[in-house]
């Protein structure tokens, strides 16, 4: 019994040994073809960057956009090597992120809010790999983060809504009362009372990212409060796919949300997270990356709208149209007549807490 | 036909049931998940050697299975001692939350040194966790009322009363996000030198050790395990059914506490809304897969750390979606729990003819 598992280990500790051999052997072959090609970069040619998402890439949102961008920057570039978790809660983050620190990633990205703290305490532990974390306001030496002036693309879902409403009441069905929910509600009624002065906005706050249930059931209540248009800051479609059943219009979020909408369907602000994704990882790539703060907008092509649903108006699309080129020509800016026509990008970002005119309510404390 | 199948409860287990039936049952389950496996073109025996021989063999993952193994096995002690006794506690969740809430509450406002304040905090932790499951205790002992029912309803008032105080009067941080303020350095346990696994996990080993002890040795230990097999008897012995009810979820509830606590302090490092995964729930497979020992519950956590951090090793290795590490998982459990009922119980099954069509006198 003994023996037969010393020799089991034995045949283990061989197979292990040559595997090490075998790496080593390619591993320093690899270093020698970098030192050929580009003279002199460190490290291997590969980049390995990992993508962990707080919720499943099948939701038809948040994670769904940025899983699209990693297959979009995995096809492009042949010496990229990708990988991704999904469905990792903020209290998991920090075993997950050590995890691919473990696997030698070169870069680890992170979409949600609520990994910030974790991502902070295990960029401090491990100094050579980078980090980038998505919508937070921390940076350190080896940790970037970004995010989309989405409120742009609220704006222009905002001026369609404000056309197309007849009870001249909107709803919104918010995730979590922090500034980045804060300001696609402002932009989102901004828009609509530059087309429609009469405009109130209504909001619905569920305190969860992804709860289909509890979106659905946030939508419905606005339903029965009278809204006649449908806008919504959340992880699925499931507020749009409400606002169909009611047979109202519906704008939806992160992805194009054409077949929960049906034939009320207006169109969904959207992410293209490869325009960001790309030109970072190139940067990983070339070693010029630097931490710092990406936060563009329409006219670099990282927010947009989707296609438009079967029976919106030609002149809504054209005025939506025409706010676009505005606001990408700078002609236009979102905040111009709000109170926070004089905020900086800082107060924008972190600050903004409270509602627009427009807005019923107040921001829940 | 007639199909009659008879249960009897085995008056001695075989050992190489004992000793097998764990052991085939785990592969059982996991030749199930193998066909989920290859259907997404992933080599199972691949997997599971990621998922389990390279979690085991390398030091971070065993460090991270140490980690989790932490609440996983205090909360299965909550689970475990009313299970000694006869009584449900399936509400150890809750009571992990109310111990989070109290530990939290001390290390935020009691400046204190390290070496007083995590004691403190982890007393208070036992005492809110202790008074949480004594409720219902309190209510089985006096009233008889279904343990089971209360434990579980608890369980939804605590966690939604942390994930009041997170957002209301506990909130701190910025960006208007729920979490409390991160705990100061004093408040976190720091990591045991070498093993680099945070010290929440020798109050962990402290507790079972306890728990064995309190079972074996003492009096009080004694008579739970008497209530637990004969109610009846241990009436008549003169024993207090009240007492013992009220002690084991007094105590379970305070073992459930400072897991709550451990794991902030430990690993989160401040309240956040829904930061167990469920652990006072994955607690109640551990206690039964555990039921005749401490130590016992103490592997039993161990292999639950090891089904979770191999389970996420593997959705990192191979981006398999997370709903699939999810039903390997439950399938494990299930054959497990399924295994100890075979193991307990001997299956007849019977095929037949209808007794009263078959010739008198044969059986």
């Amino acid at each position: 019994m003994s023996t037969g598992i010393t020799r089991r280990r034995a045949i283990k500790a061989l197979g292990l040994a040559g595997a090490t051999g075998l790496a080593g052997c390619s591993g320093s072959g690899d270093a020698a073809t970098d030192e050929g090609e580009d003279g002199g970069s460190d490290g291997s040619d590969t980049v390995k960057a990992a993508f962990v998402y707080n919720s499943e890439v099948g939701d038809q949102g948040w994670s769904w956009a940025h899983e699209q961008g990693r297959q979009a920057v995995a096809e492009e570039y042949d010496w990229l090597e990708t990988g991704h978790t999904e469905a990792v809660e903020p209290s998991e983050a920090k075993s997950v992120f050590e995890q691919y620190v473990q696997d030698d990633y070169d870069v680890v990205f992170g979409n949600t809010f609520g990994y910030m703290d974790t991502m902070v305490s295990v960029a401090e532990d491990s100094p050579d790999t980078l980090f980038e974390h998505c919508s937070g306001y921390e940076t350190r030496e080896n940790m970037g983060r970004y995010f989309g002036r989405m409120y742009q693309a609220r704006y222009l879902a905002g001026i369609a809504a404000g056309m197309l409403t007849e009870a001249d009441t909107l709803g919104y069905v918010a995730a979590l009362p922090i500034a980045e929910v804060v300001r696609g509600i402002n932009a989102f009624t901004l828009g609509a009372r530059s087309v429609n002065e009469d405009v109130t906005t209504k909001v619905r706050w569920t305190n969860t990212w992804y709860d289909p249930p509890k979106e659905k059931e946030a939508a419905t209540a606005l339903v029965d409060e009278g809204v006649d248009v449908m806008a919504q800051h959340q992880d699925s479609a499931a507020a749009v796919q409400a606002a169909a059943e009611a047979d109202i219009w519906a704008t939806g979020y992160d992805a194009p949300m054409a077949e929960q909408g049906g034939d009320s369907y207006v169109t969904s602000p959207i992410w293209h997270w490869e325009e960001f994704y790309g030109p970072t990882l190139e940067a990983i790539h070339d070693g010029s990356w630097e931490a710092d703060f990406y936060w563009e907008g329409l006219g670099d092509g990282i927010v947009g709208l989707s296609d438009w649903g079967p029976e919106v108006p030609e002149d809504v699309k054209s005025s939506v149209d025409d706010a676009r080129s505005a606001i990408e020509s700078g002609d236009t800016d979102v905040w111009a007549d709000s109170k926070f026509a004089d905020a900086d990008d800082e107060t924008l970002f972190q600050d903004m807490s409270s509602y627009v005119e427009g807005v019923e309510g107040s921001v829940p404390e | 036909m007639n199909v009659s199948v008879e249960l009897s409860a085995r008056k001695d287990v075989p050992r190489w049931l004992a000793v097998g039936t764990p052991v085939f049952t785990v592969l059982g389950a996991l030749a199930l998940s193998a066909v989920a496996l290859v259907a997404l073109s992933v080599d199972p025996i691949a997997a599971y050697n990621t998922m389990f021989v390279e979690t085991l063999t390398d030091p971070f993952g065993l460090r991270q299975t140490a980690t989790r193994t932490v609440p996983l096995v205090l909360t299965g002690l909550a689970v475990y001692l009313p299970l000694r006794a006869g009584l449900w506690n399936v509400g150890a969740e809750g009571q992990l939350y109310m111990g989070a809430i109290a530990g939290t509450w001390i290390g935020l406002n009691v400046s204190l040194p390290m070496v007083a304040l995590i004691p403190l905090a982890v007393l208070g932790a036992a005492v809110a966790g202790g008074l949480w499951a004594g409720i219902p205790g309190y209510l089985k002992a006096k009233w008889d009322v279904n343990e089971i029912i209360t434990t579980l309803l608890l369980t939804f008032v605590a966690t939604q009363i942390a994930s009041y105080l997170v957002r209301g009067p506990m909130q701190g941080g910025s960006g208007n996000f729920p979490g409390s303020d991160l705990l100061p350095d004093a408040a976190q346990f720091p990591a045991i030198p070498l093993l680099d696994v945070h010290a929440g996990f020798l109050v962990g080993l402290l507790a079972v050790a306890a728990t064995a002890v309190l079972l074996a040795r003492t009096r009080a230990g004694f008579e739970v395990t008497f209530v637990g097999s004969n109610p009846l008897a241990g009436v008549q012995a003169g024993m207090s059914t009240f007492r013992v009810y009220l002690f084991v979820f007094l105590v379970g509830g305070a073992f459930a506490g400072i897991a709550g606590f451990n794991e902030i302090s430990g690993v989160q490092e401040r309240l956040i809304p829904e930061f167990s995964p469920g652990y006072g729930f994955t607690a109640i497979p551990i206690a039964l897969l555990g039921r005749n020992g401490a130590v016992r519950v103490l592997l039993a956590a161990a292999f639950f750390a090891l089904l979770f951090v191999g389970g996420s090793k593997l959705e990192v290795a191979y981006g398999v979606p997370a709903a699939l590490v999810d039903v390997i998982q439950a399938l494990v459990i299930l054959f497990l729990i399924t295994a100890e009922f075979v193991k307990r119980y001997r299956v007849d099954v019977e095929l037949g003819r209808e007794p009263a069509a078959g010739p008198a006198g044969e059986a």
